[in-house]
């Protein structure tokens, strides 16, 4: 057996040993985001303007970051922003027209064989997923409970900031804000198409103020109230809705003139527990309607024509005409409030979550 | 060349051959009479269907509907069921005059308190008189959905 010889090459080491330099040029860079300045609320249909600001920092005096620049956004799927967002970056530097300091973002492509796309996971390989996959797996929703999304977004042209050590930054977004949500948080996702979303402490020589999730990205969340999103409209950083009870008419939907039925699923409790009256032998509803006028009237008393039907596997049914229901007579009807009990009312099922009575409004279409 | 006026000539004779005066038939007079259609009486609902559904069970009270019409009035029995008189995007109202829109040939009865007018459409032709049968067409509150009351006398 003839034994391999170790063949020391001289040429190799010194050139490794050179390169080694180069390679923290190229990977070390941070991304802090500072700040985010966002409307307190807005109205569905309103655009809205968003601008993140940014430090970022190459660490090293060098001039090797030569980078695209990622900005993600977290908001409610409804909103649709990856075709009603518009987005920017601005800086004040300005190195070379191929590498500006400025620029639009676009929504990024996905295309996982172009160098600037591929996506980088927390170990810094490449993940072999799109940016917006990873993007969606790796980072949480914040308050959310669901229904909410990132988009990612990539400057057009790779960014260079020179051998400036911190430069600070900005994006700006506009957005239409979107149906179905009165409320959400908004999130934001800031880095490089360098280290992807490389997980790792932040660089001891960070001059950032405030701490970084990594060296090599930032995330912030802020909340956003919506006005006229509708009586369905739900807040996405309340408890995630159940389906614990529904009202239904015809399938265009209904207003409080109408004939409708509502359903009480007892197997639909909080976070998919079942309620208090699962398997109960009697359910009665409970129901306060809310006048044009702002007054109340409430048909609370449990007596025989506010008895359920027993209409499958512990889900129970009403049919009723609100305004002989109430006994309104030409006075609008605008919500009506539920909660459901057993007979003696001992057990009172309310809106998980919330423990507050459910609401719905008038739904036609 | 000659054939073919030959042929025209024989067709054209047969054509005329052919013809001969229609059949006369006996009419009654009476038959060819329009009479006003007649739907006074008590009616009681049947059926509710909402949006093509059968809800009638849904609602234990909803046959005890009554329509009362009379010559040019009508009056609603009480009852827990919509009708298209009672919607509260007006003033409600539970008795008044009506009309067809055709006396002969209804589709739809205008209900009225004198002040608005009410247009509810006939579900199935009403024969001139003797009708068991009424249907009623109408919206509520969300104009999409429609229901269908179908009453008895």
């Amino acid at each position: 057996m003839k034994m391999r010889r170790f063949n020391f090459n001289y040429k190799t080491f010194i050139f490794g040993f050179l390169a080694l330099p180069l390679v923290f040029l190229f990977v070390t860079s941070c991304f802090d985001i500072t700040g985010v300045t966002q409307p307190a609320s807005a109205k569905v249909g309103e655009t809205i303007t968003i601008t993140v600001n940014v430090n970022g920092s190459t660490e090293t005096e060098s001039n090797q970051n030569y980078k695209f620049l990622r900005l993600g956004m977290l908001a409610p799927k409804s909103w649709d922003v990856a075709n009603k967002a518009t987005v920017r970056f601005d800086s004040d530097v300005v190195i070379d027209a191929a590498r500006p300091g400025s620029g639009p973002m676009i929504v990024d492509g996905g295309d996982t064989n172009f160098w600037g796309e591929k996506s980088k996971g927390l170990d810094g390989e490449n993940s072999g997923n799109t940016v917006v996959d990873d993007m969606n797996t790796i980072l949480d929703i914040g308050e959310n409970y669901g229904e909410s999304e990132w988009v990612a977004f990539r400057s057009e042209k790779p960014v260079d900031f020179g051998s400036t050590k911190d430069k600070d930054f900005t994006f700006t977004i506009t957005v239409e804000v979107g149906p179905d949500h009165s409320g959400a948080q908004l999130g934001y996702w800031v880095g490089s198409h360098q280290n992807g979303f490389k997980q790792e402490n932040a660089w001891n020589g960070s001059t950032h103020t405030t701490p970084a999730v990594s060296r090599h990205w930032d995330t912030f969340f802020e909340k956003i109230v919506i006005t006229g999103a509708g009586a369905d409209a739900t807040d996405l950083t309340g408890p995630a809705p159940t389906f614990t009870a529904t009202v239904a008419a015809g399938a265009n939907g209904y207003t409080f003139d109408d004939i409708i039925t509502i359903n009480f699923d007892a197997k639909e409790g909080y976070l998919g527990a079942n309620t208090a009256l699962y398997n109960a032998g009697e359910v009665y509803m409970c129901a306060t309607a809310l006048l044009g006028d702002g007054t109340t009237i409430a048909k609370v008393d449990r007596s025989a024509s506010a008895k359920m039907t027993l209409s499958g596997a512990d889900t129970w049914t009403k049919t009723i005409w609100p305004p002989a229901y109430f006994g309104v007579s030409n006075q609008i009807i605008t919500e009506i409030h539920l909660n459901f009990q057993n007979a003696d009312g001992s057990i009172v099922v309310k809106n998980p979550g919330y423990g507050t009575d459910m609401v719905f409004g008038e739904k036609c279409q | 060349m000659r054939n073919i006026l030959f042929l025209t000539m024989t067709l054209s004779l047969a054509m005329f051959i052919s013809c001969d005066e229609a059949d006369s038939f006996d009419v009654r007079q009476d038959a060819l009479v329009d009479y006003v259609t007649e739907i006074n009486g008590t009616w009681t609902l049947h059926s509710v269907h909402r949006d093509g559904t059968d809800i009638t069970s849904h609602m234990p009270s909803a046959t005890g509907l009554t329509l009362q019409v009379e010559a040019g009035s009508f009056t609603l029995g009480s009852s827990n069921l919509p009708f298209p008189t009672l919607g509260n995007a007006r003033t409600p109202f539970s008795s008044g005059s009506w009309s067809f829109d055709d006396d002969y040939q209804p589709t739809s009865i205008n209900f009225t308190n004198g002040t608005d007018v009410i247009v509810t459409s006939l579900a199935m032709p009403l024969y001139a008189s003797n009708n068991s049968s009424m249907g009623l067409t109408f919206s509520m509150g969300c104009g999409a959905t429609s229901y269908q009351y179908n009453f008895k006398k």
